[in-house]
């Protein structure tokens, strides 16, 4: 069997206290895998560390020990093409929409902005960018504003328009739909597994909507006090 | 009055400061250093709108061209101050660590320096002229800007959207020059207009205790001192100065806070749009 496309492996991660030289432990011997074409869900309350995880695999904070891995290879020990290629093949859309555009920058700009710095060639980086748009129920209208005159679900279907220009082959979706309306949650799911079943893109769904990663996964991993454990009661039909 | 009223009004006072300092050959009705002693102490006439000092210049065309020093000096000041200060507080500021504290204590240095007495120091040890009153100008100006970046920066590299940015991995100047440092721009303009009018009045300072412009270069500061003695019987030699330093550093400012408030992404007003 082939290396998963993401794993985690007994990773541990604590938090310096402000004042004190203890430390707080978030979370203790962490471990899961995405492979390819796979939906797995992390399913947890809020503060338990979900969203920490998926900091760590862009190594934007640090951990305490463990490994986590790209097809295989420990991230910390990627040449910088394989790092930039993994940047570009694993796309997140973080938990915040609202602060998850420059708030000076157009839309437009912001967009662009992935394409512009993974040296993307497209004959028209518009045209691209409205496709994507169209495909999650956008208008092109929308790219003349400024984050902070658009609603939090409109700039959460942006994220994702965001990271589907760059083709990526796995999706970290982090409350990716917490603002939506439930129409439109429903639609964004139904093109997050269409994206799975069309083009084989994996997808960590991190989510504390227990109906939400039922109805979605593969596998659901949960949280509980620290430590992460597979959900056995799940029992999937979504790839069926 | 409202904002864009006090603006337009803020920015046509020092629009008129700077164009009468740039344009002083023209409008200027005299020599500004023409000496006629036996016009010693005229009143205000037509002639001689402010009148004459003690030498028989003209003062009002002394104050017309009065500017020009204190005004270039402390915009070039400015200039080269904001420079150096927005590129060591965003080094610091981006890269922490041993970065920052190297910078920090570099900062902490000048920064303790009492301003005043180092801008006499340094024109002492340089003389008197537009270059020695410029370095002082920098060494007492930069570090407040830089401390104020890096504060800046810190605050700002863990939001989210340079985080998301971030996935795309590209160079820390990148993110600094594209994301950050236009987010940091209401603040810098405040800085540099507030720092640019206390240069103004530390310039004017400098020659008004000797040290800086020198006579019988036409300066507010040199001016000011030379009527003070005199103020009882001839007041406009000493008014005319004061009121063009006053209108010069308070409208530049004052300027500054309303372009702040103006451009501010976060105020009211932007938010309001939502």
């Amino acid at each position: 069997m082939s290396a998963p496309l993401i794993e985690f492996a007994q990773v541990t991660k604590s938090f310096a206290g402000p004042l004190t030289r203890s430390r707080h432990q978030v979370f203790a011997n962490v471990s899961f895998t995405v492979h390819e074409g796979e939906i797995v869900s992390l399913f947890g309350p809020s503060g338990c560390g979900k969203s920490t995880l998926l900091r760590m695999f862009y190594q934007l904070t640090s951990w305490d020990s463990g490994r986590i891995t790209y097809q295989g290879t420990d991230i910390t020990s990627l040449p910088k093409s394989a790092r930039r290629e993994m940047h570009r093949a694993v796309q997140v859309v973080f938990q915040d929409p609202r602060n998850a555009f420059n708030p000076r920058w157009l839309i437009r700009r912001s967009m662009a902005e992935p394409l512009k710095l993974f040296k993307i060639v497209t004959t028209n980086h518009q045209t691209l960018i409205g496709e994507k748009l169209a495909l999650l129920g956008l208008e092109d209208g929308l790219l003349d504003r400024r984050p902070h005159q658009l609603s939090g679900g409109q700039l959460q279907r942006l994220a994702l328009a965001r990271c589907l220009l760059v083709s990526p082959r796995c999706l970290l979706l982090d409350e990716a739909s917490s603002m939506l309306d439930l129409s439109v949650q429903a639609r964004m799911m139904e093109l997050v597994k269409s994206l799975r079943t069309d083009e084989g893109i994996s997808v960590l769904l991190i989510s504390h909507d227990r109906d939400l990663v039922q109805a979605m996964s593969d596998r659901i991993y949960s949280f509980h006090d620290g430590t992460l454990s597979t959900d056995i009661a799940h029992t999937s039909d979504s790839s069926k | 009055m409202s904002r864009d009223s006090a603006l337009r009004i803020a920015a046509g006072m020092l629009i008129a400061v700077a164009a009468m300092s740039l344009l002083a050959p023209v409008i200027a009705p005299a020599s500004p250093i023409a000496v006629d002693m036996s016009l010693r102490n005229a009143p205000p006439s037509s002639a001689h709108w402010l009148g004459t000092d003690t030498l028989g210049r003209d003062v009002a065309s002394r104050v017309i061209y009065g500017g020009r020093g204190a005004l270039a000096i402390s915009f070039g000041a400015t200039l080269i101050s904001m420079v150096i200060g927005i590129a060591l507080g965003s080094l610091a500021g981006w890269f922490g660590k041993f970065t920052d504290t190297a910078i920090q204590v570099f900062m902490s240095i000048f920064q303790g320096l009492p301003g005043l007495t180092i801008s006499i120091a340094i024109v002492g040890v340089m003389g008197a002229s537009n270059l020695s009153i410029s370095v002082a100008m920098v060494a007492t100006g930069w570090s407040g800007i830089s401390r104020v970046v890096r504060s800046q920066i810190r605050n700002l590299r863990n939001e989210q959207f340079v985080e998301a940015a971030k996935v795309y991995l590209p160079a820390p100047g990148y993110l600094i020059v594209r994301h950050l440092l236009p987010l940091t721009m209401p603040t810098l303009v405040v800085l540099a207009t507030q720092r640019m009018g206390r240069m103004i009045l530390m310039i004017a300072s400098l020659s008004f205790i000797g040290v800086g412009l020198q006579p019988p270069t036409p300066d507010w500061g040199v001016m000011i001192q030379d009527g003070r003695q005199y103020f009882a019987q001839q007041p406009w030699a000493l008014l005319g100065p004061a009121v063009m330093l006053f209108i010069a550093s308070f409208s530049v400012a004052r300027l500054g806070e309303l372009l702040r408030d103006r451009w501010d992404t976060f105020s009211d007003d932007a938010m309001a749009v939502r």
